[in-house]
């Protein structure tokens, strides 16, 4: 399995290096910060696009998952990389990997920007199913650019996608199960106009 | 790098509050009056934001000096401008060499996230004001909340709303209490006292 993980990186990564304006358009999309803001920021926005009553809560309820599911799949990222301990794929294949990003010093596996991603797009297609497979495509370019870079292997992504998609599954039981709380906080929300 | 990742969510999230509030219909947080030219402005705040913060480099002293933007490395870099072939590594940075580590992020997309919705809050009602009105029409009786916000601005739609509220408050939770299934959190733990 790791092997072939190791097979399909070198397979994604062959290119890179070659192409000046795909590596340029990968630099920014593996970014940190871009992807990220764009995702969080579109999620913040559902709060205000409901047309009626009903969406409306619907929306709002899907942006408040959101980012409980950003937070809790912070930590299990880390959890997970505690018990996962993998080396990132230019200190294991040093020499054969065109890196064309930092050398991070966490560990690889699994992605933690990735999981934020698809935490978040899942969240968000909960609520919205338009917004929200967007949101997932935007999160499949941003994980295919990791590998592409040289920062993450392909199950490192995958590892981090099938996280953020299960911590928003477990955000959303958390949110059914402590219903009042989180209804009688829209209402409170309402009650100073913010929702 | 903190102040310019600021810019970039600001714009963003103005620009994504006010695609939020024109598909609503939330009136009361326009910046503009017109809903399509709300639109355009807000994907123009956007795409401002992705640009400022991608070209900023080129006029911004920071770890992205040109000459020291090296693929695959941070410990080479020094302080200055960009070069123009750089401009798509330089924010490529390791914490520990002057990016952003996760904690930043965490608190600070929220707190700006919140001061762009602020923004929207006062301008809109500083254009409403202008224009000789907080309020468009009249709100359907009982709208409260954003259900107000579409027809008058934040400082009016929150008159009506807290009145509401403090009207409402415990009967709307006590109702939601008795609607929730048994096997909820708070009904577990509230159900000997709804029962006696």
């Amino acid at each position: 399995m790791i092997e072939i993980d190791r097979q399909l990186l070198l397979w994604l990564n062959a290119v890179a290096g070659d192409i000046p304006i795909l590596d340029h358009a990968a630099r920014l999309v593996a970014s940190d910060y871009l992807m990220l803001a764009v995702l969080s920021s579109a999620a913040f926005g559902l709060w205000f696009a409901g047309r009626d009553a009903l969406e409306r809560i619907r929306f709002q309820r899907a942006t408040l998952i959101a980012g409980a599911s950003i937070g809790l799949s912070n930590a299990a990222v880390w959890v997970a990389s505690l018990l996962f301990e993998r080396m990132r794929p230019y200190e294991d294949l040093d020499g054969m990997v065109n890196l064309l990003f930092y050398r991070s010093t966490d560990p690889s596996f699994p992605s933690n920007p990735v999981a934020v991603a698809f935490a978040g797009a899942t969240a968000v297609w909960l609520g919205s199913r338009r917004l929200g497979i967007a949101l997932a495509c935007i999160s499949v370019t941003y994980a295919l650019a990791r590998v592409y870079v040289g920062a993450n292997y392909p199950g490192d992504v995958v590892g981090g996608a099938l996280i953020g998609c299960l911590v928003t599954g477990c955000a959303y039981l958390l949110f059914v199960f402590g219903r009042p709380i989180t209804e009688g906080a829209l209402r409170l929300m309402r009650g100073v106009a913010g929702a | 790098m903190t102040r310019h990742y600021l810019l970039l969510v600001f714009l963003l999230s103005l620009g994504s509050v006010q695609i939020g509030a024109s598909v609503g219909g939330l009136r009361g947080l326009w910046l503009l009056s017109d809903k399509r030219w709300n639109v355009a402005l807000a994907v123009a705040l956007g795409l401002a934001g992705i640009a400022l913060f991608t070209l900023m480099p080129l006029w911004t002293d920071g770890p992205w000096a040109a000459g020291s933007v090296v693929d695959g490395t941070s410990e080479s870099r020094r302080w200055g401008a960009a070069a123009f072939e750089d401009l798509t590594r330089s924010r490529n940075l390791n914490d520990i060499h002057g990016g952003l580590n996760g904690g930043d992020y965490g608190a600070w997309f929220p707190l700006t996230a919140l001061a762009a919705v602020g923004f929207s809050v006062v301008a809109a009602a500083v254009r409403m004001r202008f224009a000789g009105r907080s309020a468009i029409g009249d709100a359907p009786a009982g709208a409260d909340g954003f259900g107000a916000l579409s027809y008058m601005d934040w400082f009016a739609a929150l008159r009506v709303s807290w009145r509401k509220l403090r009207l409402t408050i415990w009967r709307d939770l006590l109702s939601l209490l008795r609607e929730t299934p048994n096997w909820t959190l708070p009904k577990l733990i509230a159900r000997r006292w709804l029962d006696d």
